[in-house]
């Protein structure tokens, strides 16, 4: 019998910006390589409860800034079971603007701040213009190179020092700081979309593998570089595109 | 003093459009006199901003421009547009200058203008038109500034009361923004037989712009477009907009629309908003139906077709890298059910911009029968093949070349004994092709 993987894919009609929703056919394509079944269940209704004991990840795709509110308010309910689900060093990932449901504050520009589940040390600030470009990161403390776009409607301060990844090209979390994102045990936040887990199937893997380890389940399989040929190729394409600019 | 300056720009403009025609240059007037003049567009007299019409959104302007200016010539009107020129000031600019007198006076029947989002608030500043026609909103490639909620906002800052909006009933973003006005003119493409709905696992909708919560589509005719209700309040279609597309008979390309049978040239998803917007527009202006009609089948086919040797190369041009206008593309294609070759080159500008693309709905394609998918331009040729590959398109079928070179892809097209042949990219690349097809048959003839 196989190993499962669950994964609870949330509000995917409303966190569905930029190309996201082939992350999930990522983790699905990556966990068939890895010889893991996978179980993905949707969260679609602000009134879903989430089956935190049941789940292994949480995906938040990137959304709209006008929608965090609303997912905060869902959530808010369940921050409890949230804090211990993450407290457990079960994985948890938000992409994009869906960073600030856990931020601390969210500074809007012609509306009032909003307060966030605050599970990052962080603070979301809105920007008057977007940018967009692509981005190069290296995962902290990791050896896991990471490339894709961002396309950024805020800046992030984050208040100690909980980043994500170093930023090798790009704008990451504001003007100056070089860093991309925020960490608290296994919630990563990123402002890399691409889509992220589509563009970097071995960090994918990592991802998987940690989810697996927190059941104690070891997964020794690799992807093979050949069934992901598109995506390697593309990384070093577009690395030497970005080191060309 | 303005005025004085405004004249002479207008003189020395016209003496480059001149130039340019003659020498062949590629001179955007509309830029040069922007940039000599301060809100340079204000100063052109005699508008009447009544038959002032912008049509905006995400996708779907210059169709429905086309369309519109079209119908609007075959029945007799005279009209300024910018359908030559880029959306943005300085090609508006561009088509004043060229149509305008020699002291910047304005003489026709209909101003009509594709104008884009991001700029039509700094626009309705210059010229406060009065009919503005929204073909939908949302999530478009990045070069345009995806955000949707910005493109709402620009859109909603201009409307006032003495406009006539001309909305979209099927899309729920730009649907809210006829709930501005009493003098909103709605227009939708009713359930057909190849209307859709979307209940795989990995279907997303959109999220309502009132509440945030799920938008249900009781039916989609294109990506997120179909009459639709939240999950949550009672925000919906309207049940009874003014125009709608209510029959469609894709076997001898007819519409009705209300209770009017027109025959069209184009009969794909796509262009169903398009005339249904169109018709909207021109019936509020008095236009008959029969004037309609005949400017429906003027329009132009998408499809071009370029000779390299004995290929016949059908070029397919999509205006920009976008969900929507890729799979239109990948559809029309799949209507082919012959053995084919398809060729996809994606144009990069200042950042990679494949990632919408992953939204674009490609099953259609699975169905039909492809020999081989060439994904060729300089970075982004591997993305592509990736898209194709989450696609379903099996890998055994895609060819990937890192190049921009038309010699490099036909080398593997004459290796394939196939001559149906597809190529789908932007407008320079069918220019690149052609120069390609030129230079071939120079060659070949001096080798003769």
């Amino acid at each position: 019998m196989k190993n499962k993987l669950n994964i609870t894919w949330c509000y995917p009609d409303i966190l569905n910006l930029n190309g996201d929703k082939s992350n999930i056919k990522a983790f699905e394509k990556v966990a068939k390589a890895l010889d893991l079944d996978i179980n993905i269940s949707r969260i679609d209704s602000y009134d879903d409860i989430i089956d935190f004991k049941n789940t292994d990840i949480l995906l938040f795709n990137s959304c709209e800034l006008n929608n965090v509110e609303y997912v905060i308010k869902a959530l808010k309910d369940q921050k409890k079971e949230l804090k211990k689900y993450l407290d457990s060093d079960k994985i948890l990932i938000a992409i994009g603007t869906s960073g600030a449901i856990f931020a601390n504050r969210v500074v809007r520009i012609d509306k009032g701040d909003l307060v966030g589940l605050e599970l990052l040390n962080m603070n979301c600030y809105e920007r008057e213009e977007m940018l967009v470009d692509d981005l190069m990161l290296k995962v902290r403390n990791e050896n896991i190179k990471l490339i894709g776009s961002q396309v950024q409607t805020m800046d992030i301060i984050v208040n100690d020092d909980s980043y994500f990844a170093d930023v090798e090209y790009g704008y990451g979390n504001n003007k100056g700081e070089n860093i991309d994102g925020a960490r608290y045990r296994n919630l990563i936040y990123t402002n890399m979309i691409g889509p992220l887990f589509v563009k970097n199937p071995w960090f994918t893997q990592e991802i998987i593998k940690l989810a697996m380890k927190n059941k104690k389940v070891e997964i020794e399989k690799c992807i093979d570089k050949d069934e992901f040929e598109f995506e390697y190729k593309s990384f070093d394409t577009i690395k030497k595109y970005i080191e060309e600019k | 003093m303005n005025k004085i300056w405004f004249v002479i720009i207008i003189w020395i403009s016209k003496i480059l459009y001149i130039f340019s025609k003659v020498f062949n240059k590629n001179i955007c007037i509309g830029k040069f006199a922007c940039k000599m003049q301060k809100n340079f567009i204000r100063y052109f007299s005699n508008i009447d901003y009544n038959n002032v019409i912008v049509i905006t959104g995400t996708n779907g302007k210059s169709l429905t421009s086309t369309i519109t200016l079209n119908i609007l010539n075959q029945s007799g009107k005279t009209v300024i547009s910018n359908i030559d020129e880029n959306n943005n000031i300085s090609g508006i600019a561009s088509a004043f200058i060229k149509k305008c007198g020699f002291f910047g006076r304005i003489k026709c029947d209909f101003i009509l203008l594709d104008v884009n989002e991001n700029i039509i608030e700094e626009f309705y500043d210059l010229i406060a038109f009065k009919n503005l026609c929204v073909t939908n909103i949302q999530s478009d490639y990045i070069r345009s500034n995806g955000n949707i909620l910005y493109r709402f906002n620009n859109i909603r800052n201009i409307i006032d009361d003495g406009m006539t909006l001309y909305i979209n009933n099927d899309d729920p973003n730009s649907k809210l923004l006829g709930e501005e006005l009493d003098k909103t003119i709605y227009f939708g493409v009713s359930k057909n037989e190849r209307s859709y709905i979307q209940k795989d696992l990995f279907d997303v909708s959109v999220s309502c712009p009132k509440c945030g919560n799920k938008i249900i589509f009781n039916y989609n005719n294109t990506n997120n477009m179909g009459n639709f209700r939240c999950s949550n309040c009672d925000y919906k279609s309207e049940s009874n907009p003014t125009h709608q597309i209510v029959r469609i008979d894709y076997d001898n390309n007819e519409i009705v629309c209300n209770k009017d049978k027109y025959s069209v040239s184009n009969i794909e998803p796509i262009y169903l908003y398009s005339y249904a917007c169109s018709i909207s527009i021109c019936r509020n202006f008095g236009i008959t139906k029969k004037q309609i009609e005949e400017g429906f089948n003027i329009l132009e086919n998408n499809i071009l077709n370029v000779k390299v040797r004995d290929k016949n190369i059908k070029y397919i041009q999509i205006k920009h890298e976008s969900a929507e206008s890729f799979k239109f593309a990948m559809d029309y294609i799949s209507e082919d059910k012959n053995n084919k070759v398809v060729v996809i080159g994606i144009d990069t500008h200042k950042y990679i911009n494949t990632f919408v693309m992953y939204d674009s709905n490609l099953s259609n394609i699975l169905n039909t029968n492809i020999e081989k998918c060439i994904c060729f331009t300089k970075d982004v040729c591997y993305d592509i093949a990736n898209i194709l590959s989450y696609a379903g398109l099996p890998k055994d079928k895609i060819l990937v070349l890192n190049t921009d070179s038309y010699i490099s892809v036909f080398r593997e097209i004459n290796k394939l004994n196939v001559d149906n042949i597809y190529l789908v990219s932007c407008n320079h690349k069918y220019d690149e092709l052609k120069r390609y097809a030129s230079s071939i048959e120079k060659d070949d003839n001096n080798e003769k």
